[in-house]
């Protein structure tokens, strides 16, 4: 086999992500019954992220204070809290960092522990036992208590937050790049590519990462719900954002306060927060059936905190 | 099997290391001296600062600092809280019991009432009654543990006023108000467990159903309900004591956050207190108790899988 012949070989890169790059995928998603309902949801979501300055009725930060605690009217639709501001505008202001924290900390777990577990099945040895140790260790710490000790030595805020959501979830994701890694390493595909003098990197890259991608996928898919379920967790204890930015986490933990005299106050965000949740669940379903029709849909393991 | 045993507890007691080791240099990573919050920020001299730091042994370099901080914490002293001035130690002491007797009343409720209505949502896999089961369960894995904290709170402050008003009462002091104030904790963490249980038992049984030795009984007349509870269910257990096992950090997140919602003295709010106010002592204490207690289930569980599984035993 010559060296032309070898790098010529698109079939291992083409193979794998099949199910990705063919069109049909996202016809496939809008054909499965939850897929629909999560996609419409998330849509809706994104777009008040993107869009909900200008959507929403009152300024979520300025509160009339002629206006406390007042109830559900048609002036504030879901009332508002003890500030006077509006609580429909500050679940709508919300959902931008509910979308961004969701996606950006399973963005960044994702690509980190793709980089850990990738590089870690490809060279074995040394480098992959203490990359694999030091994972173990940190699932010895249920999720939220890690997430919470994180944010502890981080201080509280957004970032932190983040950060300390997509350390949490990060040994997932080598976990899952490491062994689908183990599953092409001694392939003879990538003997070829060492053979015709292919590099590392481009190895890792080009051959390596589209076989780890499908099943990469689908666990952030899985994740998007239990990594917004952590964030809320952290924010309703007080670890997220700082006060005056709306978060649907803390207007909760703040509502709790006042669950006698305004019980209206935690309609909107609890009603936002599970519809979320809700959608994220059902598209995490809904893509794992499309990528891995084998899999039964059934048993989740990883549920909630 | 001893030597499965040995190999077990030789795993466990090396995580115990490595976990003591991250919790010790989480401590000394959080922001804020030990010696700033004990002298106060203003007004000291540089040899205040040296003199408590010597006290402290802060002066010391970690590793030292590290091996005299794991001796006292294996007997039991976890030194003084520089905030509130009480021991560490005696602290825990109090909020441990209230944990644990969540976190126990929690797990004996979820399985009472999870394995059988698995089991029930498994027999009556694909029917009616199972589309109604199983977009019940979705709903569930949306809610959060804070989320049905505050619905069981909107109904509780309507509905049963009497339970809503008590606050956290010590069983010493009296039983009823006890009893009283744990109702509306336990039920918020007990709901998402044991939707949990229901939905692994579910599909753990649904595999065991479809084997062969189902069919035989089945065919020799053992009654239905014999063969779901006993033959059925008894094979489908190990998987679901596993699950139950990796439920149990499920459910010490959901501990911190409903002891947070309800104001009950336990060791999620200790430890959420005393992040608030940089406590030091008092964060690495709460912390090494939920991680090596979280590390010793999980190996417990690890540790009864051959004993409900005998294929699993090495000969």
């Amino acid at each position: 086999m010559t060296s032309d012949q070898a790098t010529d070989l698109p079939a291992p890169a083409a193979t794998a992500p099949a199910r990705l790059r063919r069109e049909g995928f996202v016809f496939e998603l809008l054909r499965h019954r939850g897929g629909v309902f999560g996609v419409a949801v998330l849509a809706l979501f994104v777009f008040l992220a993107l869009a909900g300055r200008l959507v929403m009725p009152y300024d979520s930060n300025v509160g009339e204070l002629a206006s406390t605690l007042s109830g559900p009217t048609w002036r504030h639709l879901f009332g508002t809290d003890e500030l006077g501001r509006d609580t429909f505008s500050r679940v709508i202001d919300g959902s931008r960092i509910a979308v961004v924290v969701a996606f950006l900390s399973v963005a960044v777990a994702a690509v980190a522990g793709v980089a850990i577990g990738v590089v870690g099945g490809y060279f074995g040895g040394k480098i992959d036992t203490v990359l694999n140790r030091s994972q173990d260790v940190l699932f010895a710490f249920p999720t939220l208590l890690l997430a919470i000790i994180i944010v502890a030595v981080l201080g509280p805020g957004l970032v932190n937050a983040v950060l300390a959501i997509a350390i949490v979830y990060t040994p997932r994701f080598a976990r899952i790049a490491r062994a689908s890694a183990l599953g092409v390493k001694s392939s003879e595909y990538l003997d070829a590519a060492r053979l015709a003098g292919v590099t590392t990197p481009a190895i890792l890259v080009r051959h390596m990462l589209p076989n780890v991608m499908p099943s990469v996928i689908v666990l952030a898919a899985l994740s998007m719900s239990t990594a917004q379920l952590a964030y809320a967790s952290l924010s309703f204890l007080g670890l997220g954002v700082s006060p005056p930015q709306a978060d649907w986490g803390s207007m909760l933990s703040k509502a709790r306060d006042f669950i006698t005299i305004a019980p209206w106050l935690t309609v909107a965000p609890m009603v936002a927060l599970v519809a979320l949740m809700l959608a994220f669940n059902v598209l995490g379903d809904a893509i794992r059936d499309v990528l891995d029709p084998r899999h039964s849909s059934g048993a989740r393991p990883e549920a909630a905190l | 099997m001893t030597r499965l045993l040995l190999a077990r507890l030789g795993a466990m007691f090396s995580v115990l290391l490595a976990v003591s080791v991250l919790v010790f240099a989480m401590g000394s990573l959080i922001p804020g001296d030990l010696t700033s919050v004990i002298v106060g920020q203003e007004g000291a001299t540089e040899e205040q600062f040296a003199k408590v730091r010597a006290d402290l042994g802060l002066d010391q370099p970690l590793p030292v600092q590290y091996v005299r901080w794991l001796g006292n914490a294996l007997r039991g002293d976890f030194g003084t809280s520089p905030i509130t001035g009480r021991s560490v130690t005696a602290d825990l002491a109090q909020q441990i019991p209230v944990s644990v007797e969540l976190a126990l009343l929690c797990l004996f409720f979820s399985t009472a009432l999870g394995l059988p209505a698995g089991v029930l949502a498994a027999v009556h896999a694909n029917r009616r009654l199972d589309v109604l089961i199983r977009s019940q369960l979705l709903v569930a894995f949306s809610v959060p543990t804070f989320v049905v904290g505050i619905l069981v709170l909107l109904v509780g402050s309507r509905l049963a006023p009497d339970l809503f008003r008590v606050s956290f009462t010590a069983w010493s002091q009296d039983p009823g108000a006890h009893i009283r104030s744990m109702v509306m904790p336990l039920l918020t963490i007990t709901l998402p467990i044991t939707a949990m249980t229901m939905q692994m038992t579910r599909s753990a049984m649904l595999e065991v159903l479809g084997d062969p030795f189902i069919v035989t009984a089945r065919a020799s007349g053992v009654r239905l309900q014999r063969i779901y509870y006993l033959h059925a269910l008894r094979n489908a257990l190990p998987p679901i004591v596993t699950f139950i096992g990796f439920q149990f950090g499920v459910m010490l997140g959901g501990l911190i956050v409903v002891e947070q919602i309800f104001s009950l003295p336990g060791l999620g709010r200790g430890m959420l207190e005393a992040i608030a106010t940089r406590d030091y002592p008092m964060v690495t204490a709460t912390t090494l108790v939920f991680a090596v207690s979280f590390v010793f289930i999980n190996a417990l569980v690890d540790m009864l899988y051959p004993v409900l599984d005998p294929r699993q035993r090495p000969r």
